[in-house]
């Protein structure tokens, strides 16, 4: 039985399944040791439970967004410093605008007396609000996009640029409020925290909030996007190989614009959900959620050295670090291991990625 | 079309630019026109004094600063002189602190308070600050070692006792867990509880870890960590929500109260419990007490819709005004505490700003 395997597969094939599917396997076993051995131990909760898994779905979801997002500027060849620093600025001027008006340091007391937000008329607060944090998000990654494409600078030196712009902004605006301080803008009125936490399905004790909904949303239309539109395919090409891009007629400004716009209503999607999801918001609200973007990219085989990278792996790399994540605080290990086993993750994640490319070649 | 939208890129830099400039003149236009008030009324001096802040965006910090602004006019017209302050931001960084030491002493201040980025750090600042004679005034976070070193700098510390925020949650704690006994959800009598830290290494996180349950235990409460570890999510509201999500999953059947070192991460405790229905505002059912520190006014919200139990306030208006109080008789060569109500502690180096509880 054991020779027919080895006949079948050649130690070539063995050796690039391996290579494929090695850090799926490593993570893989982690879940299970850890699902067996609270299971074995009467003394502990058991890790692989239903809430569990829609708990971890669900803090998945928002970063899953800003995920998908940057996986596309990745997919170019660039990278996006700036997501946790366009989210803190989208979702601080959320924040301001959907305070229950019962809050009494509310940033903007006014909006509660005027006549247009009163009763059903609130519900324009939160779509001002979603308008905003996408326009702010797409104006942010456009300018990112504009210096990578006409400046033609690396987009880890203009995202790092507009990052430090960006925040510098947000915590401007917070410190706009009446009270001068630089206090958390909190205390949101319900109904803007049920758009993201609202439970729409339940099945017996288990449900599942919107949150779930609008990441798997968005996952399916970005992926329609990467595989069904020109721009997709124009995307694939010029981070395969620009020049041969540029030579076949992409407009390679055209499309890396557009990939950096597109990853902007995404984040801004993402700081919207973000906001009503952590309830409290303040100018170091996203700090290091790009690294978060970014590892879940890296593990979902988005290839650093661009062209290479599909959707379904970018889901599976973001539920894959969160499930990580939660993991660990699960299991209460100290949180200066947590670090070291975070870094180790991502290192392994892009050591295979390279082993993989030169396979490849 | 490249150029054009270069042209336009440029314009709008040139716009945000001129912007600031703009707002800058503006504040330096209202400093200069008090400046000149004050130097009609009285044929006053100025002091200059050089603010090291370890990060503006701290929410405590931010109500700090401010009132070192506001009360700077004020105590100058007690003084007779004006008061100049140049604050810098060193954003939860030594180095650019130490940086921003050097500017304004090559600037020329008449004194300098630090709030430090590191609390290992103060040794090298001080030594800056003497090379150029400038006496110096800590507040805030305690440098390590500072029984010795900043008397040795004939400095002083102003702070709060790291202790006294712990003592008094412990102490709203034990008072409300005698006066609820269902609390003690299996009956043990004993307290299963969670512990929220901010760092692992700051004074003020650690006095208040140990304190709180310390305290407890003193006033006859039984306590059990329920977790495995403390957590150490970083002062942080998303970060403690989505460690209290998992931990909930892993022992929230066993806890029965909730500590936490700032209300930043007592408000992300909650929005976590919240998924699960617990702490929704009607204490009767599936609630969990969680307590802080700051009394921010999110928390203090959060405590009258019932949502948490109570929180420490640490008076930042209070703080800033002593600050500026002592700061400016340091920089007049007087003795530090001349002519004020402050005391100074039994340490001998310090004025400590008490904490008030808040359920």
């Amino acid at each position: 039985m054991e020779k027919k395997i080895a006949n079948r597969f050649s130690s070539e094939q063995f050796r690039d399944f391996i290579l494929n599917y090695a850090l799926y396997i490593i993570l893989g076993a982690i879940i299970v040791f850890v699902s067996v051995t609270t299971w074995l131990d009467p003394t502990k909760t058991p890790f692989l439970r239903v809430e569990n898994i829609i708990s971890i779905i669900t803090q998945a979801s928002t970063k899953g967004i800003l995920a998908l997002g940057c996986a596309g500027i990745i997919v170019l060849a660039g990278t996006d410093l700036a997501i946790g620093r366009i989210l803190g600025l989208s979702s601080v001027v959320v924040a301001s605008l959907v305070q229950a008006f019962t809050y009494g340091t509310r940033y903007y007391p006014q909006l509660s007396e005027m006549a247009i937000f009163q009763g059903a008329g609130w519900w324009l607060l939160p779509i001002i609000a979603l308008i905003l944090s996408i326009a702010i998000s797409v104006l942010v990654s456009v300018i990112n996009g504009f210096g990578v494409a006409v400046l033609e600078m690396h987009a880890f030196i203009i995202t790092l640029g507009t990052s430090l712009i960006t925040y510098g902004v947000s915590s401007l605006y917070v410190e706009g409020q009446p009270s001068g301080s630089s206090m958390s803008l909190s205390t949101f009125d319900q109904r803007f925290i049920d758009i993201a936490l609202f439970k729409f399905v339940s099945f017996g004790p288990f449900q599942i909030p919107m949150l779930v909904f609008y990441f798997a949303l968005t996952a399916f239309v970005m992926h329609i996007i990467w595989t069904k539109t020109v721009l997709g395919k124009n995307m694939f090409a010029v981070g395969g190989n620009l020049e041969a891009a540029a030579v076949s007629g992409v407009n390679v400004k055209k499309t890396i614009i557009g990939v950096f716009a597109m990853a902007g209503v995404l984040y801004g999607i993402g700081s919207f959900l973000e906001t009503a999801r952590i309830q409290s918001c303040n100018s170091s609200t996203g700090t290091n959620y790009e690294l978060d973007a970014i590892s879940a990219c890296v593990i979902g085989g988005v290839s650093f050295t661009g062209g290479v990278g599909n959707i379904p792996g970018v889901v599976v790399g973001i539920l894959l670090l969160i499930t990580i994540n939660f993991i660990l605080a699960f299991l209460g290990v100290n949180a200066y291991f947590q670090y070291i086993i975070r870094g180790l993750i991502i290192i392994i994640a892009v050591a295979i990625d390279v082993r993989k490319y030169i396979a490849k070649k | 079309m490249k150029r054009i939208l270069a042209l336009i890129l440029i314009l709008t830099m040139a716009l945000a630019l001129t912007g600031c400039g703009a707002a800058a003149t503006t504040a330096g236009a209202a400093e200069t026109q008090a400046a000149a008030t004050t130097a009609a009324a009285a044929e006053s001096k100025t002091v200059n004094i050089g603010v090291l802040v370890w990060k503006f965006s701290d929410a405590y910090g931010s109500t700090v600063r401010l009132a070192i602004e506001k009360y700077a006019k004020e105590v100058g017209d007690a003084q007779g002189v004006t008061v100049n302050l140049d604050m810098q931001d060193a954003n939860d960084n030594q180095t650019t602190q130490n940086d921003q030491c050097d500017t304004l002493l090559a600037k020329g201040i008449d004194l300098l308070i630090i709030n430090l980025a590191t609390d290992g750090a103060a040794q090298a600042l001080i030594d800056k600050a003497a090379a150029k004679g400038v006496p110096v005034l800590f507040y805030n976070k305690e440098p390590t070692d500072s029984k010795t070193l900043v008397p040795a700098a004939k400095s002083l510390f102003i702070g709060t006792k790291p202790e006294e925020a712990g003592v008094m949650q412990g102490e709203i704690f034990a008072e409300q867990w005698a006066a609820n006994a269902a609390w003690d959800k299996n009956g043990d009598g004993v307290c299963q509880y969670l512990m929220f830290k901010g760092q692992a290494d700051n004074i003020e996180a650690i006095a208040r870890t140990k304190y709180s349950i310390d305290t407890a235990v003193a006033k006859g409460v039984k306590m059990e960590l329920a977790s495995s570890d403390i957590y150490v999510c970083d002062w942080d509201t998303a970060k403690a929500q989505d460690t209290m999500t998992a931990a909930w999953a892993s022992v929230g059947s066993k806890v029965e109260a909730i500590f936490t070192n700032n209300d930043g991460m007592a408000i992300g405790v909650i929005a976590a419990l919240n998924q699960v229905s617990f702490n929704s505002g009607d204490k009767a059912k599936n609630y969990i007490p969680v307590y802080g520190v700051d009394a921010t006014d999110e928390a203090a919200a959060a405590i009258s819709a019932g949502k948490m139990a109570g929180t420490v306030k640490q008076d930042g208006d209070a703080m800033g005004k002593a600050v500026v109080t002592i700061a400016v008789n340091g920089a007049l060569d007087k003795g530090w505490l001349d002519g004020t109500s402050y005391e100074m502690a039994a340490d001998g180096y310090s004025v400590r700003i008490p904490y008030a509880k808040i359920q």
